[in-house]
């Protein structure tokens, strides 16, 4: 087995650029390896090439130079994509986007279309909605669904080829607090009951702590990788790079002076917050 | 704002635009056709400068009138006239074309220096009496597209004719027939010794009144009328007027409906956009005006392009048929008023539903529109993705059924009623024990045939015929009644007679005698032994009589004497049926009557109206029309499946991101229009159920129509619906699987 082999999801100086006259770099040489079975999170401000990144690895759409492999295999390669989006991959969007017109059960159905017999396709989406826990929603239409309910239709029909990666955009955007964190719950156990990895795009940091990995983007870019550790780990972190705590690390007379904290106690800070520095990986 | 709006989409204006245009074009082209006709009578009758019209009353058209020459012959003892001429006019078959008018004029008369000669010779002169065969000259219009000069030779109805000069009149109408002298037009016409119509000049206009009662009284069968009154009279042209508009009006409703679809798809999808306008103080009225100005324009410019494209058809065809020469390739302003006004009110009337929906919008909900088919999720219990979203948009799939259903119905309820018509025929002869039947050949139309008696008796001498029957058909007006009243003319003691089976009276016994059908003595309330007066003409009541045919009901039976000198047609017959001997020897005497007589056309009785020149052109007609109608039915197809892809744009890019083939979207979109095409299909058989009942109730004639509901009418209704449905989604389920999935998901 080749070394790239072991990524689920590799790209290699990924950028992709839009416009003719003044051009957009949506993605600019993004350098990204994610391993099978990993929950990652994409954030970053609007624009700032996250949604892009999902699609061009979903082969939704091209880049306009480097790579992306899938298991070793340059995407590039994959003459059926369609195959590629059926089998391989799965897709949720901000707005669930599911068809107003069909019970939950058959919005789970639309991807095994054509590739599995309707007996097949009948048992897996009843099967899936169980495993969202709308095992007695499944004749509901959307609009008789709430919000994250719909959202966990879209989750089963994202699982309905059983596929190795899911690519969720924003996929708690449209929900509130509570409807979100019970969505990234879900996703969470399926991502370790199932083995699935999922890259979720999001803009709400809460969210993105519930995964085990981010990535920040900014201008095409990623300027910076974190790994999620456990909550205290994680509060302390978030001090350390709040304004407060960067002042105080950084020695401002001003603040030290404010909250009464003298040089000793600084550096003594700094040293515990040090496993801090050396988790975050600065692009 | 409005003319923006439109823009916007493009496309769908366009087809719109295009719905409408082929309406107000069908109405042009065929309208100047009929208005043309009409100017060319018109002109043709007052640039005569005659005075007075003498003809036979109530004739559908001057070519059916029959006036007996005697009456020339008192004319010219008539101190109160300074000069005469008859005329006579007719149709026949020429060379390609099924109507091509003939005029025939005598030799002296004072009408005959208005034909200019351009090129050749005139009638009377020298050259014309050296030429063999018949001599003809051919108007300058007729001549262009018969593409003929002097010298060449033109056939028609089956007799040989020289051209011996070319002429012109400039009356467009006279200009695209040709003309013949009197003599030979009565030959070729089958009316020896009549004429259509006498033009009298008057020695003084103050000795009118006197003439007219001298001649009222001395020719009580006849009417006497000025000139500009005998044309305005002719209901040949109001009947063509009306087909005009029933097929114009047709693809008008068509491409009426479509607007409307496209209207209320396009206010469906600037729901926020109308909301906006509204938050931002738009009023009501506003709204109303804004969508209802996009619906007036859209059909004001669908009526300036039919305009056009009505006016390239007529100049097109005017080039290949002499049809479309009558009407001198002009469009009159009334017609292009009547098409307009006819476009305005559609877009008022076709835009006022979707304005007023729009105008009622209410701003917060139509700021928190989300696009779709509406906010509220219906859904049949049965179905796929297709049923279920034709379902979702009701009043889209309610407006485009109502377009293929009113193409389908039509197309079916015309061809029911044909079929309905000729198997009334057909039940008309197998009535009776006739094996064969025998008409003139190459005639436009069976009313017209006219066969000498003398070959009656040579065919009776036949030792296969048992006997053989003249039969006489014709059509008068009856003004009482607005309707057709048909003439059968029978002999009393033949064959032919039998078929009427007589409830009340006596059948026929000797001349000036009637048989009456039970409808039209109910219609005018006569009984037998009452006297009916027909075109001036009186007959006794003797018998009235019952038909399995309906249409036979609708008229009476006269003897074969009196239905000839009755149409001008002295010794000569309509059809004859022939009965033998031996059946089973029709065809080889058919074969033998054909052979020897290449004048008539035998055929079996049962296959007589197939044949039959009248479902031809009937049946010709309805190609035009049902072309008209697929065409603008495909077009609204067409664009509500566009409408349909439009809007789910979102939900195409997220089954493609779902891993759905381009195959599978195709699929999806067709089968949707394929089921909107059948289920349009099943809406017009309603119709056609619907209009095929609405024809029989129409005065007049409508009574003598039946339609006949044969399988294949069924299949091919359905077939012209799945076709329709087939071709209105290809292109744009095409157009949806060439959707970028990550554009498609951007799509708002």
């Amino acid at each position: 087995m080749t070394e790239e082999k072991r990524w689920l999801v590799e790209t290699i100086d990924l950028t992709r650029i839009y416009g003719d006259g003044e051009e957009i770099r949506a993605l600019d040489h993004v350098n990204l390896r994610i391993a099978s079975g990993e929950l990652v999170a994409v954030m970053g401000p609007s624009g700032s090439g996250k949604s892009t990144l999902l699609n061009v690895i979903g082969a939704l759409d091209k880049p306009t130079s480097g790579k992306v492999l899938i298991e070793g295999v340059d995407l590039a390669e994959i003459k059926d994509k369609d195959h590629f989006r059926a089998k391989t991959v799965g897709f949720m969007f901000q707005l669930h986007n599911l068809i107003p017109t069909l019970t939950a059960r058959e919005n789970v159905e639309i991807p095994m279309m054509g590739y599995i017999s309707a007996s097949a396709r009948h048992n897996r989406s009843k099967l899936l909605l169980e495993l969202v826990g709308l095992g007695d929603r499944m004749n509901h239409l959307p609009g008789q669904l709430s919000g994250g309910q719909r959202q966990r239709v879209a989750v089963a029909r994202s699982l309905a080829n059983d596929p190795r990666l899911v690519l969720a955009d924003e996929p708690t955007g449209s929900l509130d607090t509570i409807a979100g964190q019970e969505l990234m719950r879900l996703i969470n156990e399926l991502n370790q009951s199932q083995g699935t990895t999922f890259i979720v795009v999001t803009h709400d940091l809460a969210v993105a702590q519930q995964t085990r990995r981010v990535l920040v983007m900014a201008d095409g870019k990623i300027v910076r990788e974190d790994i999620i550790g456990s909550p205290i780990e994680e509060d302390l972190k978030m001090w350390r790079h709040s304004e407060l705590g960067k002042r105080i690390l950084a020695g401002d007379e001003k603040t030290l002076e404010r909250f009464k904290i003298d040089r000793n106690q600084k550096e003594a800070l700094a040293e515990l917050l040090s496993f801090a520095n050396g988790n975050v990986r600065e692009q | 704002m409005i003319l923006k709006n439109l823009l916007r989409r493009k496309f769908r204006t366009l087809l719109t635009i295009l719905g409408i245009a082929i309406g107000v074009a069908a109405i042009i082209s065929l309208g100047s056709l009929a208005s043309g006709l009409q100017a060319g009578y018109n002109s043709m009758l007052t640039g005569s400068k005659a005075d007075l019209i003498i003809s036979q009353p109530n004739s559908i058209d001057i070519a059916y009138s029959s006036v007996d020459e005697k009456v020339g012959e008192k004319l010219k003892t008539m101190p109160e006239v300074s000069e005469f001429s008859g005329m006579i006019q007719g149709f026949t078959q020429a060379e390609g074309e099924p109507l091509f008018f003939v005029f025939g004029y005598p030799k002296d008369s004072f009408l005959i220096d208005r034909f200019i000669i351009k090129d050749g010779f005139s009638l009377n002169s020298s050259e014309a009496k050296k030429v063999k065969g018949n001599p003809i000259l051919l108007g300058s219009a007729a001549a262009e597209v018969f593409k003929k000069s002097p010298g060449d030779s033109l056939r028609l109805t089956g007799s040989l004719y020289r051209v011996v000069g070319i002429y012109e009149t400039g009356d467009a109408f006279e200009d695209a027939g040709a003309l013949l002298n009197l003599d030979d037009a009565q030959t070729l016409l089958g009316k020896p010794r009549q004429v259509s119509l006498y033009y009298i000049k008057l020695s003084d206009p103050k000795l009118r009144d006197r003439f007219v009662a001298k001649a009222e009284r001395e020719w009580s069968d006849l009417s006497i009328s000025g000139t500009k009154e005998f044309a305005e009279n002719q209901t040949f042209i109001e009947y063509l007027k009306g087909y005009v508009w029933v097929i114009g009006g047709l693809a008008i409703i068509i491409g009426g409906v479509s607007m409307m679809n496209s209207q209320l798809m396009s206010i469906f999808e600037r729901t926020r956009e109308i909301g906006v306008l509204r938050a931002v103080g738009w009023s009501h009225w506003r709204i109303l005006w804004m969508i209802l100005g996009e619906s007036i324009f859209v059909c004001l410019s669908g009526g300036l392009i039919g305009t056009g494209i009505g006016w390239l058809t007529i100049y097109g065809l005017s080039k290949i048929t002499v049809a479309f020469r009558m009407g001198n390739s002009r469009i009159s302003s009334d017609l292009i008023v009547q098409a307009f006004s006819t476009v305005i009110i559609l877009g008022i009337v076709g835009g006022l539903y979707p304005a007023w929906r729009a105008s009622r919008l209410h701003p917060i909900e139509a700021l928190r529109y989300e696009g779709g088919g509406g906010g509220k999720v219906h859904r049949l219990p049965i179905g796929g993705m297709a049923v279920q979203s034709l379902w979702q948009r009701t009043t889209r799939t309610i407006l485009t059924l109502t377009v293929i259903g009113i193409t389908v119905g039509a197309i079916m309820a015309l061809e029911g009623m044909i079929r309905g018509m000729k198997a009334d025929m057909n039940r008309m002869f197998i009535g009776t024990d006739m094996q064969i039947l025998i008409r003139q050949s190459d005639i436009a139309d069976t009313s017209l045939s006219a066969i000498d008696e003398r070959i009656g008796d040579k065919i009776a001498a036949y030792p296969e015929v048992s006997t053989i029957s003249g039969i006489l058909l014709t059509a008068i007006m009856m003004p009482d009644t607005g309707g057709f009243f048909m003439i059968f003319g029978a002999a009393p003691n033949e064959q032919a007679i039998k078929r009427y089976k007589i409830i009340e009276g006596n059948t026929l016994s000797t001349n000036r005698q009637i048989m009456i059908g039970k409808y039209m003595a109910d219609t005018l309330n006569k009984q037998v032994g009452d006297t009916i007066d027909l075109m001036g003409s009186r007959f006794k009541i003797v018998g009235r009589y019952e038909s399995s045919v309906s249409w036979e009901e609708m008229g009476g039976v006269l003897t074969i004497r009196d239905a000839q000198i009755f149409i001008g047609r002295p010794r000569k017959v309509t059809m004859y049926g022939v009965t033998l001997k031996d059946p089973s020897q029709a065809e080889e005497v058919v074969e033998k009557i054909n052979r020897e007589f290449p004048e008539v056309h035998a055929t079996l009785s049962g296959e007589f109206t197939n044949d039959m020149p009248d479902f031809k052109n009937s049946e010709g007609m309805i190609s035009v029309i049902s072309m008209l109608a697929i065409i603008v039915g495909g077009v609204g197809v067409l664009n509500t499946m566009l409408m349909s892809v439009f809007e789910r744009t979102r939900e195409i890019g997220v089954l493609r991101a779902l891993g759905w083939r381009r195959r599978a979207i195709l699929k999806m979109i067709l089968q949707e229009s394929v089921i909107l095409g059948l289920l349009g299909g099943g809406a017009g058989i309603f119709i056609a159920f619907l209009l095929g009942f609405l024809m029989t109730q129409a005065s007049g004639f409508g009574a003598a129509l039946k339609t006949s509901w044969e399988l294949d009418v069924f299949i091919r209704a359905i077939m012209v619906a799945f076709i329709l449905g087939l071709l209105g989604g290809l292109y744009p389920a095409f157009r949806a699987t060439r959707l970028l999935p990550v554009e498609a998901l951007r799509y708002e």
